[in-house]
């Protein structure tokens, strides 16, 4: 019991906490309608049950024992019938004569016929004896039973003793003396009031008053009366066992109602980690207005928002890849007029300078269309709309395709170019034209930086257990300022491809020369 | 008779400076400024250029229609639209992409690849001469001119001289080479084209042991060298 208490305290607690964090943020939450009220609601009841079901139970109990239990079972009635019947029957018998006396108890000895009676007169003296059914009348100094069912009044000269048969099995003496002396007389009343049988003493005309007119007693055997003693267990039983339903009834209401709280709680939690093919998660049905509700409302406000900015997102990214793709074409046009002018240039008559600078024109001509090809491609890479298909394909050939394709710019440059790669592949998950694009502008990186070098080597090399290909040249290094050759977004690009397709990428830089590695950034990626 | 181009493009400037370098190359070339009445336009033209950006429908589309109603004519983009997406949704149909700005060699080379995989003859060049050899590409002949002897190849290495010389001055991987003679993905450590050039070059070269019109490019590929 006490546990329970500790958890209902617990999640009365728990249910505190909620109610708080959600405060802050929704300080209107309608009384009636809160989990708080309904929770205090439920405590209450259960708190309120308590004194109400006791008596209620007890009342209950009552009135089925009385029912159940059969008059037979106890013909004489209760104790307290008995003994304010005996009080009265004694007030009535207030100066009368001993034969009216004996005569009237010897009528309520009929009437309660398993009940042993007798009458002590004023002076002391044991002036009747009435024994009951089933009871044992014996003169004390003798082993002959008095005559007693004759039902002639007698008074003893000798003490008498009334055997009690109990249901027990055992037998209950009252010695009845002759002449009651003081000291007896208080042993005898010392001991009346626990005794089985019920004994009962009423003063003569007065009841419990004395009329100096002696005393009489009444003894019936409990078993005659009311079971009060024996069905107290009993009612403990019943009484216990309706509370123990009540709190039953009350956990599982308790327990009921968490369970609901829980069941929405964790409805919120996976509708939250479920994202929608958007990405973000889809907003919940609110059916209570209570806190739960409300933090649902809550959410959906996010998703609503969120979902919002996502679509001004898109909208921007929109935006910029058209204007990017616009500006981009819009200035590569002029650059196609005045390649073309220069071609016709280069038709004409030049002085050697002319042809030079001409050739140095075309040259710039060739990075800055490189350089609106590359600013578009971080514009939609940085932006994450370059979707990238990754598969798993053989790294070195697309390397050896790509430098390929390099080779006659690289002889142009009058390079030496060693290409040592294995003939065994190596798979790395890739989007094609990424890797490309990241060889091309690593490639196009030793021509424009490194060509001093006129040297390029690439080679794979094995890198804490993985494979890793390496691009060497001869430049002078990574200078800290690029000054005039360009602002780095090719790197930039690929940087961000690499990153893009989980690969890995490590640039040792030297006064001799560059080397950068490429790898794997997966463990498995070992040579099949 | 000169080879006809349909060039179609709405810059006058640049389309003005594409037809003269073209026309100076030997072509016939008829302009466009829009995609309407390409159709009937393409009909006698060998290869069609066509620019993106155009008034009305744009170059896709018009490349999409050309490419339905003459499956035959080789199509090569002339686009400033550089992105991945633009490219692959024009190498759908189109048979080549070129960005904006261009060197007109290039242009011009791109063309005479797509006209021979065609096999529309180069007006130009009839008879390719490398070092010793004289290669009559209309009717597949190569002599000796040393000994004045014709060279027979095999099927397999007339593809792959043919590949190669397609895409004279470039160089090839072995896998893109086996790929395009063979048809089939190229199985690693598959020495079969090895073996194939080693024949090749017996027959073509005059030191097989010293090639020079079948370079090795070490650790890429293999080329023939421009004249």
């Amino acid at each position: 019991m006490i546990k329970w208490v500790k958890e209902r305290k617990a999640r009365k607690s728990e249910q505190n906490r909620e109610s708080n964090k959600e405060r802050p943020m929704r300080p209107k939450i309608k009384f009636g309608r809160s989990l708080m009220s309904r929770y205090m609601l439920l405590i209450l009841a259960a708190v309120l049950f308590v004194p109400v079901v006791v008596p209620v139970v007890a009342t209950v109990f009552v009135v089925i024992i009385n029912h159940v239990n059969p008059v037979e079972d106890a013909p004489y009635g209760d104790s307290d019938q008995i003994t304010s019947l005996w009080a009265i029957e004694s007030k009535k018998l207030d100066g009368s004569s001993d034969s009216i006396i004996n005569a009237r108890m010897k009528e309520l000895q009929k009437k309660y016929p398993k009940s042993a009676m007798y009458r002590v007169d004023a002076t002391g003296r044991t002036t009747m004896v009435l024994g009951g059914e089933g009871t044992k009348v014996l003169k004390s100094r003798s082993s002959k039973p008095l005559d007693m069912t004759s039902g002639k009044p007698e008074a003893p000269s000798t003490d008498v003793v009334l055997k009690w048969p109990l249901p027990t099995g055992k037998t209950e003496e009252t010695r009845i003396p002759a002449v009651w002396t003081a000291n007896y007389t208080v042993e005898f009343m010392k001991k009346a009031n626990f005794r089985d049988p019920l004994t009962i003493v009423a003063f003569i005309g007065g009841g419990n008053v004395n009329k100096g007119q002696g005393f009489m007693v009444i003894e019936i055997p409990r078993n005659m009366l009311q079971k009060s003693s024996s069905n107290g267990l009993l009612e403990f039983v019943y009484f216990g066992a309706v509370m123990l339903i009540v709190f039953v009834i009350f956990i599982i209401m308790s327990v009921l109602f968490f369970a609901k709280i829980r069941k929405r709680l964790i409805h919120l939690q996976s509708a939250m980690v479920t994202p929608s093919k958007e990405g973000i998660p889809l907003p919940v049905d609110v059916r209570r207005s209570d806190e739960i509700g409300h933090l649902e409302e809550s959410f959906n406000q996010m998703v609503h928002q969120l979902t919002g900015s996502r679509q001004r997102e898109r909208e921007e990214e929109q935006l910029r890849k058209r204007l990017v793709a616009g500006l981009s074409h819009d200035l590569r046009t002029p650059l196609t007029v005045i390649r073309g002018h220069m071609h016709a240039l280069h038709k004409e008559n030049l002085s050697e300078q002319g042809v030079h600078a001409l050739s140095r024109m075309e040259g710039k001509m060739q990075d800055l269309g490189e350089l609106i090809d590359n600013m578009l491609s971080f514009n939609l890479l940085a932006s994450g709309r370059y979707t990238l298909k990754l598969e798993r394909k053989d790294v070195l050939r697309m390397i050896r395709e790509a430098a390929a394709s390099w080779y006659p710019v690289w002889e142009k440059e009058e390079f030496e170019i060693d290409i040592d790669l294995p003939e065994t592949p190596l798979i790395w998950d890739v989007d094609e034209q990424g890797l490309r694009r990241v060889l091309d502008n690593l490639f196009q990186n030793v021509v424009r930086h490194a060509a001093s070098g006129k040297f390029i080597r690439i080679s794979t090399e094995q890198i804490q257990g993985q494979t890793a290909v390496v691009i060497e040249d001869h430049g002078p290094g990574i200078q800290p300022d690029s000054g005039t050759k360009g602002t780095g977004l090719g790197l930039s690009i690929v940087d961000l491809l690499i990153r893009e397709m989980g690969l890995r990428k490590r640039v040792d830089s030297s006064d001799s020369g560059v080397r950068t590695y490429l790898y794997s950034g997966k463990d498995d990626e070992l040579e099949l | 008779m000169k080879t006809k181009l349909l060039y179609i493009e709405d810059d006058t400037e640049i389309a003005t400076w594409v037809r003269e370098d073209l026309e100076e190359r030997g072509y016939e070339v008829v302009w466009l400024g829009s995609g309407e009445g390409a159709a009937e336009a393409a009909l006698d033209c060998s290869l069609v250029i066509l620019d993106v950006m155009l008034p009305g429908l744009d170059g896709f589309t018009v490349g999409q229609r050309l490419k339905k109603e003459h499956p035959a004519v080789p199509i090569v983009m002339l686009s400033a639209r550089t992105s991945i997406d633009d490219k692959l949704h024009g190498l759908d149909f189109a048979d080549d992409y070129v960005t904006k700005p261009f060197h007109p060699d290039e242009l011009a080379a791109r063309i005479e690849v797509q006209l021979r995989k065609a096999g529309t003859v180069v007006s130009s060049e009839a008879v390719l001469t490398l070092d010793h050899l004289s290669i009559y590409e209309q009717d597949n002949r190569i002599v000796n001119e040393q000994t004045g002897e014709e060279i027979i190849l095999s099927g397999k290495q007339f593809h792959i001289f043919a590949y190669l010389l397609r895409h004279m001055g470039m160089i090839r991987t072995k896998e893109q080479i086996y790929e395009a003679v063979w048809n089939e993905p190229y199985l690693d450590g598959d020495k079969t084209l090895m073996v194939h050039i080693r024949h090749l070059r017996e027959k073509l070269e005059l030191d097989p042991a010293n090639p020079v019109i079948i370079q090795t490019v070490r650790g890429v590929g293999y080329r023939v060298k421009k004249p």
